[in-house]
């Protein structure tokens, strides 16, 4: 005869091993509703500066008038939800100091987004092209482009992506290598690390990246062992550094939902193990019942 | 013969780079004249990686031409790819060389307005994969699935603002976005640098192999 409340016990049991068993099809909707939910209601959390996000905005604090910075905007479509808050609040930032910065990418495409969000700021702060920033186009090679460019860059590119020679271009009058470029900032879904080997490690000119979230830890090393000077994590770097410079843009508005779906995703992972630990509770008392019972037809 | 010569290229060009990148400029009052020629070499292999994206179109264009000739399975997924081709290619010769305001629009649509969205859209199926995978792959089974679980789970909350709001009465130093920080710069960049010692070691045999065209790969049939 069934105990007062087995019943329940019965059904908690059942629950709590179904937590384990999620449809993919529920989870997928939770997640959309994840980042839908944040975009249409405005919230607004506290953000903490991270050390390595003050370190991409101190070194651009520091950089001088008298030399240009090298956006390297080797990313696509892909990866536009991360880099282009990122690209967007270093140009912000380089704009309103007046540093001169030239565009470049090693992918074809990145060299469009990278006008794309110049041409946006540029009209917002009253900057000029050719005067304030230059979009050096497209260069192939890697390792061979930058070794090359760090010696002589007008020997590397001769034309800017208009077609007008760099000699023509009044902000590159006079800068003939690398030790005419305060810094190099690599934006991309993982930023090359030949900046550091071929520039920073022959040079000594500083190097900041702004990468994807999934690949940072591999840049964590190079900011201990001081080859990086700062690190634009993902969309959370784009947000510090729109804190850094008091505004609120696309990376504010983006970390609400990536937060949503990161603390969705953590409950997720707490139910699949509780219903993975009920479930094998469950298996070990079938198993002792079934032992219990042969014990018993033996006797 | 052919194999010959591409060998020699290979290992010219190969010391070349790793002279010009370990000799000083001048030995002894004596100009070594490498670095010289970084530039030239540069150029010439910034022609030959562009030539690769040329290769690219050339090989798919093959591909998707036989299947369309033979009209195998799919063949209308080929003909879109030449339609979407010859439509940017056209569009941006003529945006160079011929602008008009009909061919900067027509751009717009194109780049704009197709392109990055699925581009877009097409990278962010892989939130909703990653959801998916967490909830059945992080199940905690050993102390070593606890541990990775566990930091995964304070990583994840620290490095966005929700982990700060949930700690924020808590002392600065137990505060999430302080753990996971902790966790990057100092166990994360620990193990990394170990991985990576390992990963760099291979790296250069294999970089001798294909320096010296050891690889199988690298003979011509």
């Amino acid at each position: 005869m069934a105990l007062p409340g087995e019943g329940y016990g019965i059904k908690m049991k059942e629950f709590l091993v179904k937590l384990g068993k999620i449809d993919r099809r529920v989870i997928y909707l939770l997640v959309i509703l994840a980042v839908v939910i944040p975009l249409i209601v405005k919230i607004r959390l506290p953000i903490f500066i991270s050390r390595e996000t003050n370190g991409v905005y101190t070194i651009i604090e520091h950089c001088p008038e008298d030399k240009i910075v090298l956006l390297d905007c080797t990313w696509d479509a892909g990866n536009r939800g991360e880099n282009w808050p990122q690209t967007e609040a270093v140009m912000v930032h380089l704009m309103r100091k007046g540093i001169k910065f030239a565009i470049m990418s090693r992918i074809p495409q990145g060299t469009g987004f990278g006008r794309e969000i110049a041409e946006k700021v540029a009209k917002k702060y009253g900057k000029k092209y050719g005067i304030d920033w230059c979009n050096l186009g497209y260069l192939p090679g890697e390792a061979a482009m930058i070794q090359a460019l760090a010696k002589d860059i007008k020997g590397v590119v001769k034309k800017d992506i208009k077609g007008t020679p760099l000699d023509s271009i009044p902000m590159m009058q006079g800068i003939e290598d690398i030790h005419d470029i305060s810094l190099v900032c690599g934006i991309a879904y993982w930023p090359s690390e030949d900046w550091l080997r071929f520039v920073q490690g022959v040079y000594g000119t500083n190097v900041a990246f702004c990468s994807s979230a999934i690949v940072s830890s591999a840049m964590y090393p190079f900011l201990d062992s001081g080859q990086l000077c700062g690190l634009l994590v993902g969309v959370r770097g784009a947000a510090e550094y729109e804190r850094l410079l008091g505004t609120e843009e696309l990376g504010t508005e983006l970390i609400v939902p990536q937060s949503m779906v990161h603390l969705l995703i953590v409950v997720l992972i707490v139910l699949a193990n509780i219903g993975f630990w009920a479930e094998r509770r469950e298996k070990k008392e079938e198993r002792r019942g079934i032992r219990d019972e042969g014990g018993e037809t033996g006797k | 013969m052919k194999e010959r010569v591409v060998k020699i290229i290979t290992l010219l060009g190969g010391l070349y780079y790793f002279l010009e990148f370990v000799l000083p400029q001048e030995i002894k009052g004596h100009t070594t004249y490498l670095s010289s020629f970084i530039v030239p070499m540069g150029n010439i292999l910034m022609v030959l990686w562009a030539f690769a994206v040329g290769l690219g179109l050339i090989n798919l264009s093959i591909t998707h031409g036989k299947k369309v000739k033979k009209l195998e399975p799919g063949w209308i997924y080929s003909i879109a790819f030449f339609i979407a081709m010859l439509a940017m290619m056209v569009t941006c010769f003529l945006d160079t060389y011929h602008p008009t305001s009909l061919v900067r629009q027509f751009y717009e649509i194109l780049f704009t307005r197709m392109y990055m969205p699925l581009g877009a859209t097409i990278f962010s199926l892989l939130a909703l994969f990653m959801a998916t995978s967490a909830y059945r792959a992080m199940r905690v089974r050993t102390f070593e699935a606890t541990v990775m679980v566990v930091s995964a789970c304070i990583i994840m909350l620290g490095q966005v603002p929700i982990g700060l709001w949930m700690t924020r009465t808590l002392p600065s130093c137990i505060q999430l976005p302080r753990v996971s920080a902790w966790l990057l710069w100092i166990a994360n960049t620990a193990a990394y640098r170990a991985v990576m010692f390992g990963i760099y070691m291979g790296m250069i045999a294999v970089a001798l192999r294909l320096w010296l065209s050891l690889e199988k790969g690298m003979e011509l049939r």
